[in-house]
């Protein structure tokens, strides 16, 4: 008896629900006189239009590791994620107002909720996701809506024009699912080359040049560890600094060398176009023969830091950092790490960044890596798709070319670390570093004003000023001036100078037998390539290793990696 | 034993009238308790059904595809699960027996000291590893065994080569089995300390006067009065004989050493790590749960039949 009552009740009370649910969004269309939904048409047709009234969307609200509790004291104490700077911004720009479906610090806390949301099958209205495999899952399991049409007619020229700039690689492709744009990706900057870092005042003390072939990097490295590089008369330096997973998984891994495999042109661990246009997996093309017969040469010899593989990324940042090494491959941001700041501070360390070591066409080979960072997705039937554009047009182009006071205190807010986007989506070209880079060199060598710098700019500028001046009061600089101008004006200066060849890699993401397969494939590969590199194992290993690793699941990814490419 | 003594007791008190609502407030402050053991304990078993399904966390468990005992066959198809299967077994069971032996023989010889402070200064230093996390230990072990540490300068200073102790899969397993006695035989000590207070002196006396030494003593009374809780000991100890150590191995290995190094759960994880793969990982852990269950079951019943007393 009182179950049935209970679910009486229940079934009364969803369909009430359902029918005020059916009853507010046509009540609204149906009730409006012409004029009025002309006026709201236009204000969706115009990437900056503003809505008669106020809408509100749901959302996911990517908080940073700050916290709200940084802003007290400041004018902006009493802000939450839901009503601050940048979220009134939008709502006088476009009426918009954002209500959090949840709240999460960025990364890991934010994906899980996100998962959750989708688990439950109850997703807000416009959703920041971190995974490409996330995004794929929404588009299968048809949650979230087309945006082909909202893309073409509202997206700005900054955001068309910065996508263009990854030419081939364009962020789109990869968002595209039958011709049909089902997602905002966000843009990933181009990371560069990596280089190969070296202790200027050891090249210096030994009179050596800087090297640029293999063969003038292993007379480099011979110095380093037989010419007691550092004077203090003892033999204790060591050679060339090695990730223990020797290439890492993925391009710019600091300490990885994969710009040893490149310059014999093997590309391990990503997927490459061969002649025939197939995707094949780069560990096991027999370039990498020569690339391992070297480096294990240069093992043998000590040129590489013996005890690689049993170090982890702590002990060789310590054995940088105390002056025991003066040689690693790492990406342009390398001077932020503490390997080169302490041994800058403690040990005089001066460091440098050479184009070595460089392939048969005298340029370093490079790899490309992912051209996005995330995706904005739509759940499928909102009424507004619309605005996730408008708000990555004001993101990206919108708020940086206003400067009224509004848009100085967003400014202001953020550099109090309270990040107060909504939606966590900003879309740049991809070499968006390198031409910050150049505008700051304008205004250091004068040809340029500071007042043409945007915020960010103008920040690199004075920490170069700061930098430079300390130096040449012979003084030590702040170790944050210091990262800062090694890495922008310095390292990032070298990819114009001297530019590097970047390849594509034919697929970048995780195959279905791959999610089962892949980490008893990666073992074999590891320890194959280990034993190699340390003498434990001869090159005909490497041929049993293809063999092995084509049987145990390498074919049937790789044929299913194809088919995939050529299903888009 | 105090069981069988108490158990009449309560029978009784709970046949007087006013001893029920006594019992029935003891059952309501032991009721927070229980709802904790239900939430967390027997809710998440209904997870366990993952393990038969091909588990999309969008679709959730009563969406998810049902596969039958596909996972399971998938875990006995890698190329390597007889490998990691082996190497769990071996450095578990090795590290269950010196576990206990070591401890033994160390709370007997701690038992023989006279000197109070010399006795607790040592029992406190001997405890200290057990507290410290193997991710920090991991750091002082990896530069112990480092070509630069004090082993290899041993080695070294009697003219021997240096091993590269954490590279090396002779080694490997050995120093994942020594470092882990190091760190635990001190607090493992402690359950055998305290059987050795409980052995009545007048043993000894009467073996004195019947001329027996100190170590005939040790052998003939401390050894078999240590028996009971040893056979308890391991009983407790072998549902964990799938449990090699995941924070330990983790923070210590590298794949040159994966073929005596890797064992399940770091297996599991590195499987985990390219995409969630939930539920071969819930399969692990159900076969793991399983195996362990009958493990405990069996050491129980041995037990009993051995000593008399068993755990439940």
């Amino acid at each position: 008896m009182k179950k049935r009552t209970l679910s009486l009740c229940l079934a009364a009370a969803m369909a009430m629900t359902a029918m005020a649910g059916c009853g507010d969004s046509n009540g609204s269309m149906a009730n409006m006189s012409d004029e009025e939904k002309a006026a709201w048409e236009a204000a969706a047709n115009d990437p900056y239009g503003k809505y008669p009234e106020l809408v509100t969307y749901t959302c996911g609200y990517n908080l940073t590791a700050q916290g709200a509790d940084t802003l007290a004291g400041t004018p902006y104490e009493n802000d939450t994620p839901s009503d601050n700077a940048y979220t009134r911004y939008l709502k006088e720009l476009l009426n918009i107002q954002n209500e959090n479906m949840f709240e999460a610090q960025t990364g890991d806390d934010y994906n899980q909720k996100v998962s959750m949301a989708i688990a439950a099958q109850d997703i807000p209205d416009i959703m920041f996701v971190n995974d490409y495999s996330t995004m794929v899952e929404l588009v299968e399991n048809d949650m979230i809506e087309d945006l082909t049409d909202v893309y073409n007619n509202l997206a700005c020229e900054t955001v068309k024009a910065s996508y263009e700039s990854y030419g081939e690689n364009s962020p789109l492709n990869y968002v595209t699912f039958d011709g049909k744009i089902m997602a905002i990706p966000k843009t990933q900057l181009s990371d560069g080359q990596d280089f190969l870092w070296l202790r200027k005042d050891w090249l210096e003390n030994l009179n050596l040049e800087e090297p640029s072939t293999l063969d003038e990097m292993a007379d480099v490295l011979r110095a380093f560890i037989e010419q007691d590089p550092d004077g203090n008369g003892q033999d204790d330096t060591i050679g060339l600094a090695a990730l223990s997973t020797v290439y890492g998984d993925y391009p710019n891994n600091t300490f990885a060398i994969d710009n040893i495999f490149t310059a014999f042109d093997a590309y391990p661990n990503i997927w490459i176009t061969d002649d025939a246009g197939k995707a094949v997996y780069g560990s096991i093309q027999p370039e990498m023969k020569d690339a391992l017969q070297l480096i294990a040469d240069w093992y043998a010899e000590g040129l590489i830091d013996k005890e690689f593989t049993t170090r982890t990324n702590d002990d060789i940042v310590a054995l940088i950092s105390s002056g025991q090494c003066g040689a690693y491959i790492g990406p342009w941001w390398s001077p932020f790490s503490p390997a080169q700041t302490a041994s800058y501070a403690s040990k005089d360390a001066e460091w440098i960044n050479v184009s070595a070591p460089v392939g048969s066409d005298g340029k370093i080979n490079a790899i490309n890596t992912k051209p996005y960072a995330g995706f904005v997705v739509v759940r499928k039937g909102y009424e507004h798709p619309e605005i996730a554009m408008k708000i990555v047009n004001v993101n990206s182009e919108y708020s940086k070319q206003d400067k009224t006071d509004a848009v100085n205190e967003i400014v202001e807010n953020q550099a109090i670390a309270y990040f107060n986007w909504p939606l966590y989506c900003e879309i740049q070209p991809g070499n968006e570093a390198e031409n910050m880079t150049a505008h700051v060199e304008a205004v250091l060598d004068g040809s340029a004003d500071v007042s043409t710098l945007n915020t960010q700019e103008q920040g690199f500028y004075e920490s170069a000023v700061r930098f430079l001046e300390a130096e040449e009061a012979g003084q030590k600089a702040d170790s944050a001036d210091y990262s800062q101008y090694m890495s922008r004006q310095v390292a990032i200066h070298k990819f114009q100078s001297e530019p590097a060849n970047f390849l594509t890699p034919s697929y970048l993401e995780t195959s279905e037998t791959m999610k089962t397969k892949w980490a008893s494939l990666e073992k074999l590969e590891l320890q194959t390539i280990l034993k190699i590199i340390v003498g434990e194992a001869d090159m005909s290993s490497f041929d049993e290793f293809v063999e092995s690793w084509t049987a145990a699941g390498g074919q049937t990814i790789t044929d299913e990696i194809n088919e995939e490419i050529s299903a888009k | 034993m105090k069981q069988g003594n108490n158990a009449p007791a309560i029978r009784r008190t709970s046949q007087a009238g006013h001893a029920g609502k006594e019992k029935r407030m003891f059952h309501l402050m032991m009721l927070p308790g229980m709802i904790m053991l239900f939430l967390f304990t027997f809710v998440p078993l209904f997870g366990s059904l993952m393990a038969f399904q091909n588990y999309v966390p969008a679709k959730g468990i009563f969406g998810s595809k049902w596969v039958g005992l596909e996972n399971f066959k998938f875990i006995f198809s890698l190329p390597d699960s007889r490998q990691v299967f082996v190497n769990t077994l071996v450095i578990a069971f090795a590290k269950l027996v010196l576990n206990i032996i070591v401890p033994v023989f160390f709370a007997i010889l701690l038992n023989e000291i006279t000197s109070k402070i010399f006795k607790r200064t040592f029992q406190t230093i001997v405890y200290l590893p057990h507290f410290l996390s193997w991710v920090v230990l991991a750091t002082v072990v990896t530069n112990m065994f480092s070509l630069t540490g004090p082993f290899n300068a041993v080695i070294s200073a009697v003219g021997g080569s240096p091993i590269q102790f954490l590279a090396d899969n002779n080694w490997f397993r050995k120093v994942i089995v020594a470092t882990d006695v190091w760190k635990e035989f001190g607090y493992n000590s402690v359950v055998y300390l305290a059987a050795l207070t409980s052995i009545d002196l007048g043993l000894y006396e009467a073996a004195s006067i019947d001329g027996a030494n100190r170590f005939e003593q040790t052998l003939h009374i401390t050894l078999p009065s240590l028996m009971p809780t040893v056979i308890l000991m391991t009983a407790l100890n072998l549902g964990n004989i799938l449990n090699a150590g995941f924070d330990q191995v983790f923070n210590l290995y590298n794949p040159i050493v994966y073929e005596t190094a890797d064992i399940i759960d770091t297996y599991v994880y590195r499987i985990g790590m390219v995409e969630r793969q939930y539920s071969i990982g819930t399969a692990v852990g159900l076969l793991k749960s399983v195996i362990s269950f009958i493990l405990i079951m069996g050491a129980n019943k041995t037990a009993k039949k051995l000593t008399g007393s068993g755990i439940f």
